[in-house]
């Protein structure tokens, strides 16, 4: 693994797996570097995946939206960064990325830097250079149709007429397979507008709800990295669902 | 002055033909039609009006021939039309112009030319079965074991009122005295409400399924054939349930048969009484017509869409070939004869229901009386899991209420707007499917308790996690003893050094061993670590297991119970040990080997200009974007992202290794794969409009990739 050593001498180092000597005569650049047969390590067997996850909130930048109902995403990614002790500090492709890892799984947290309805502009690029397969992107956003703090984890869905999500689903080569944490934020009450609504911040009961709602997002987002989309993820959804409909 | 007229007023044409219509006075039993007393049932016309009828029907004939003579019109037909000789009507022939003789104008008009004796065939003698007998009028009648059904002899099973809606619970009496249904027993005849019409000498024509009438007859409302069938094949007389039902349907019957239904009118509804004795009869009489029968179920008898199933197919011998919420369509058998099938007497009045024991006692079983008003008191503020309205359809109800249960003990649903004896039968449903103990019905809303005996049906998943844990741990270590860890650090540190924050942020999921090392960390504790390193990785092979796993794993096992027990209990032991080696814990996370793909790459990006990494005063939201903004208008494009469903990937690279050897390894890969290409533009369609100008940015280098392999 001694990757960092010297760039050219790395295509010899590395006689072991089979997808790396494929890679090798594919391309005779020794600056470029592939990070796909991170299948390393099996010694026991165990099926887990060290494929990077790129986990991306969708959220407004800027102070001026910081707390309300659209940024929820951020915040997700911010709890996430704060309990992995993942700092962000790096500016690339219009996001704000942090890398780290939950276990033994390379993670990126990114938060787009661009305007909600053009996130993709800052995903696309992103997935692109640190070759994130599709089923390796964690889309962290805002769900009017779920009620407030309920958080639900799909392997793929649609956009639910989420600019956000519409705008990274079409840099994502249209692609919607892509899987998602959906926090749930409520619907408008009676006539409110819909901008409005999810450009307010939120009440001190919901701040609350929320608050409990990214704790336990936290904990799923570990355990999905960690052993994948298994029946703990419908575990945490059902769990999720019936939250509030206890004594 | 009043005229004076010869012929009596109004001088009108002479009346109308008297139309098939009833004599206004006829009482009608208009709500439950009777198919077992059609015979008595059928107007019958006088001899006059049939001979009306004949001589009208005549007349259009000729009429309509006439109209559509062809213009190059043979001879015969012509000698047809010319030598038309009138042969009177049935029951007056023309009489004989010389008495005595015989003449051919007065011979049985239905004696054709061709039809000599001598070439009538015998007819085949075919063996049909004979039309069920129905059962016997008088035959007796019993109540059954649960109360409510009638046992009567010769019918091929007991009849109820209602086949699904019956309650499980035996009744505990009778309101009223009992009475029978099927109407009295005393008459040769079914009960029609009214004194018979005379019968008709005509002898009442038989409804075969397997003689359609001719497509093009008038009068005759519209009959689809027997079927489906391959060509060739045709109907069979069939006796037994299988035998009707005949082969099993093929995908395309099925999906044919279905389409031609959906959108039709015809259908039977199906309500709070489920399946009715009744029912069967209009089942059948929809079958006459067409192969499937349209039923549409709502309200009550949703919860239980499998009972109905499994009921509807049992009683009628259909089979249901496609159902989806509450719609079902039954398929009467490719050998279906109405002819044949199964005559029950019907329910000409609806028998009295019997009461049947509380559904909610004051003090469930396994409650006391405290618990009980104290769970009725919870269950004012619970929120409803659900609510339903009126008419809906409740197929996943029983569902989301086991889900609910798991969660919670008491489960809650509004059913505000509906009908009070219609949710109190949810209830009882709901009462019998998902076991559970019914608590209350204030407010209408319904308050469930899961029941003392409740097990759930999740699986408990915590033992894996500690389970998985060991195993990796162990696992881990193994490899961990060969590396080098001081060469892997030196790169990183520089990196780490901009962002000691992250060290201490990173001790507080530690939780419970916090000694001393937040507020700070200089390069000094650093290099510490450096030279500590070496001595440390000595002795974690030293070491036993408990202490190896937590020093030498350096992934995020901290969130494992295992290790932060392990923590706590070496705290006293190895206070400034544990400090390096958890120093060593952050250190090694986020240099950890996993990640060292990831930030290489981030490297390059910064090498190329693509990325910049910020230092610690300017992690402010505003900053941020605004340096984001800045940074954005000279950073070079992006790669654009590209799907490469698996499949493809494989075959193709192969291919190309052989032929494109100086590729540049690029995260685009289009040009050769043309598949892909398509399937790219019927995406890209649903992408936003405002975006598409940000699309060009990527396939500028497509095309001068393009430009290069040409």
């Amino acid at each position: 693994m001694l990757f960092a050593v010297s760039a050219p001498n790395f295509c010899i180092s590395y006689p072991r797996s089979p997808n790396f000597t494929h890679f090798l005569r594919r391309h005779s650049v020794p600056t470029r570097l592939c990070i796909r047969a991170s299948l390393l390590e099996n010694n026991n067997g165990a099926k887990m995946e060290y494929t990077p996850w790129l986990i991306v909130g969708l959220g407004n930048p800027g102070n001026k939206y910081h707390g309300t109902r659209h940024n929820v995403g951020f915040e997700m990614i911010d709890s996430i960064s704060r309990a992995e002790g993942i700092v962000m500090n790096t500016i690339q492709s219009k996001a704000l990325i942090g890398i780290g890892s939950i276990g033994e799984v390379p993670i990126l947290l990114a938060k787009p830097q661009a305007y909600m309805n053009y996130s993709g502009e800052a995903v696309g690029p992103l997935a692109a250079h640190y070759q994130v397969p599709l089923r390796h992107i964690l889309l962290v956003y805002d769900d009017m149709s779920l009620p407030n703090g309920v958080l639900r984890l799909q392997p793929k869905g649609g956009h639910g007429h989420h600019n956000g999500v519409r705008s990274v689903m079409g840099h994502l080569d249209g692609c919607r397979g892509f899987p998602r944490l959906c926090i749930g934020i409520g619907n408008p009450p009676g006539t409110m507008d819909l901008k409005a609504f999810l450009l307010q911040k939120f009440s001190s009961v919901e701040r609350q709800q929320i608050d409990a709602g990214l704790e336990q997002g936290v904990e799923a987002v570990r355990s999905l990295m960690l052993h994948g989309f298994n029946q703990r993820i419908n575990t945490f959804n059902l769990g999720q669902k019936y939250k509030y409909h206890k004594v | 002055m009043a005229l004076k007229l010869a012929i009596p007023f109004p001088i009108s044409a002479p009346p109308p033909n008297p139309s098939h219509h009833r004599p206004p006075t006829e009482v009608r039993f208009s709500r439950w039609y009777n198919a077992n007393a059609e015979k008595f049932e059928a107007r019958r016309r006088a001899q006059k009006e049939i001979e009306d009828d004949i001589r009208r029907v005549r007349r259009f004939d000729s009429a309509s021939r006439i109209a559509n003579i062809p213009e190059t019109a043979t001879t015969s037909s012509l000698n047809e039309t010319e030598t038309f000789k009138s042969i009177g009507t049935p029951s007056s022939p023309s009489s004989p112009s010389i008495p005595g003789k015989k003449s051919k104008y007065s011979k049985n008009p239905n004696y054709n030319n061709n039809s000599h004796p001598a070439f009538k065939l015998t007819p085949k003698t075919i063996k049909i079965p004979s039309e069920p007998q129905p059962v016997a009028r008088d035959a007796n009648i019993t109540i059954g074991e649960d109360g409510v059904s009638y046992v009567i002899d010769g019918a091929p099973f007991e009849f109820k009122y209602s086949y699904t809606e019956t309650p499980k619970a035996k009744p505990v009496k009778l309101r009223e005295r009992p009475f029978v249904p099927f109407g009295p027993t005393t008459m040769p005849r079914p009960w029609t409400g009214r004194a018979p019409l005379p019968p008709s000498k005509k002898p009442l024509r038989e409804f075969d399924s397997f003689r359609l009438p001719p497509p093009n007859k008038k009068g005759v409302k519209p009959v689809q054939a027997p079927g489906p069938f391959l060509a060739g094949a045709g109907p069979c007389h069939a006796a037994s349930r299988e035998e009707i039902l005949g082969e099993p349907l093929t995908k395309e019957e099925i999906g044919a048969l279905v389409n031609g239904c959906m959108k039709s009118n015809r259908q039977l509804n199906m309500g709070r009484d489920g399946l009715t004795h009744n029912m069967l009869d209009n089942i059948h009489a929809l079958w006459k017509r067409r192969r499937v029968c349209k039923i549409k179920c709502k309200g009550v008898c949703t919860v239980d869409m499998d009972n109905v199933r499994q009921q509807l197919e049992e009683r009628t011998g259909g089979k249901i070939i496609y159902g989806k919420g509450g719609v079902l369509f039954l398929f009467r058998g490719r050998n279906y004869n109405y002819r044949t099938h199964p005559r029950f007497p019907l329910m000409l009045w609806k028998p009295i229901p019997p009461v049947y024991p509380r559904l909610i006692r004051q003090v469930p079983e396994g409650l006391t009386q405290e618990e009980a008003t104290e769970m009725r008191n919870k269950g004012q503020k619970l929120i409803p899991i659900c609510k339903i309205g009126k008419n809906g359809v409740y197929c996943d109800l029983v569902k989301n209420v086991r889900e609910a249960f798991e969660e919670c003990e008491l489960v809650r649903i509004n059913c505000e707007g509906v009908n009070g004896s219609d949710y109190r039968r949810i209830g009882a449903k709901l009462k019998d499917l998902v076991p559970c103990v019914l608590i209350s019905f204030a407010y209408e809303h319904i308050l469930m308790w899961r029941g003392q005996n409740w097990k759930s049906s999740i699986p408990k998943l915590d033992t894996d996690d500690g389970e998985e844990a060991k195993k990796s741990s162990v696992h881990d270590a193994l490899p961990f003893e060969g590396q080098e860890v001081s060469a892997s650090f030196a790169p990183m540190i520089s990196v780490q050094a901009a962002s000691p924050e992250t060290l201490s942020i990173g001790m507080s999921p530690m939780g419970s061993v916090d000694v001393g090392v937040e507020g700070g960390e200089d390069l000094s504790s650093i290099e510490n670590v450096k030279l500590s390193v070496g001595a440390v990785s000595q002795e974690c092979r030293s070491d036993d297991a408990v202490l190896d796993n937590t020093s030498c794993t350096h992934e995020g096992l901290q969130t494992t119970t295992m290790g932060s027990d392990i923590n706590a209990g070496t705290v006293g032991s190895a206070g400034s040990r544990m400090e390096v080696v958890q120093d060593l814990n952050e250190r090694a996370r986020l240099s950890a080997p996993c990640t060292e793909g990831v930030l290489l790459l981030r490297k390059q990006a910064v090498d190329n200009g693509s990325a910049i990494i910020l230092d610690d005063e300017s992690l402010d939201g505003d900053i941020i974007y605004q340096r984001a903004v800045a940074f954005a208008k000279y950073a070079p494009p992006g790669p654009v992202f590209r799907h490469r469903p698996r499949k493809v990937a494989v075959q193709k690279p192969e291919e190309q290794e052989k032929t494109k050897d100086l590729k540049e390894m690029d995260d685009t890969r289009v040009p050769s794969e043309r598949s892909e290409k398509t399937a790219n533009v019927k995406r890209r369609k649903d992408f936003d409009v405002l975006n598409q100008d940000v699309v060009t940015q990527g396939s500028l280098r497509v095309d001068e990739l393009a430009k290069l392999l040409a």
